[in-house]
């Protein structure tokens, strides 16, 4: 898991900077498959959404390094806001 | 009633468009929470209903409003784990031991079709991230569901109803899909 940590990190880290955060966690929920559940934490895009290209290139990059350094499990991603305060 | 093309009351679209109006209403002070808690869970309803609406009008056809509730969550998000693990063209192949030969089956029909296509492959990743989003707006009372995330889900399900109703329903790739959800329920 470490190694996934590490691999997710640097891709997101190369698309969106070394601002963004990224927790990596099994997810705990009865499926007859393997899944992580990556979260990733970028800046707050205040009442805007984030870039959907940019997004969807966060979550390309994820599956790209889940399938290299896991290749049994399945990874969704979660995107949060560093200013998620509701 | 007048015969014709059933109309769908859970159309994808007008949970998305009474979403929208939760996500932009204007007024004094900080929008309350409850608001984006709802579009939230709406956008993964949205997105499964534009996924179990094509699902069941390529199984049942014209009947589809009612053969459409023989699909469940739990066969539409399993199926898009297999698609997004045995699916992509660079998927390795799981082998021929035994305890891999139904994981072997799916891994040999998307390689005949050259592999899950990109968009396939984000849809099947939006629909179990919605569903992540939707139970952490309907449960979880810790987190919370800002308006712009809610938003951005917004978004993300209007892709997953776009690719729905687009002419990608037809190809090999996203009929593999439907079959592994029908197979699962």
């Amino acid at each position: 898991m470490e190694d996934l940590h590490a691999k997710i990190l640097e891709a997101v880290h190369g698309l969106v900077g070394e601002e963004a955060g990224v927790d990596v966690g099994w997810l705990d929920e009865s499926t007859d498959q393997e899944e992580v559940l990556v979260q990733v934490t970028l800046s707050d895009p205040g009442e805007d959404t984030w870039d959907q290209d940019v997004t969807n290139a966060i979550r390309t990059a994820v599956r790209t390094a889940t399938a290299e350094v896991m290749p049994s499990v399945v990874a969704t991603t979660r995107l949060v806001s560093s200013g998620d305060d509701g | 009633m007048a015969k014709g093309k059933p109309t769908d009351p859970l159309d994808p679209l007008f949970l998305i468009e009474h979403a929208e109006r939760l996500t932009t209403s204007e007024g004094g002070g900080r929008p309350p929470t409850i608001d984006s808690r709802r579009a939230a869970s709406a956008a993964y309803y949205s997105a499964y209903h534009a996924a179990t609406r094509g699902i069941a009008q390529s199984l049942f056809g014209d009947s589809w409003l009612p053969g459409v509730r023989w699909l469940s969550h739990r066969s539409v998000i399993d199926a898009t784990g297999l698609v997004s693990r045995l699916g992509p063209a660079s998927a390795p192949d799981p082998g021929s031991a035994p305890d891999q030969v139904r994981a072997r089956a799916v891994w040999s029909i998307f390689q005949d079709a050259g592999g899950a296509g990109d968009d396939l492959l984000d849809v099947m990743e939006a629909l179990r991230s919605l569903k992540v989003e939707r139970e952490i707006a309907d449960y979880d009372r810790v987190q919370p569901v800002s308006r712009a995330a809610a938003q951005n889900l917004l978004a993300q399900a209007k892709a997953v109803l776009k690719f729905f109703e687009s002419s990608r329903v037809d190809d090999p790739d996203t009929r593999a899909f439907f079959a592994l959800v029908a197979l699962k329920a």
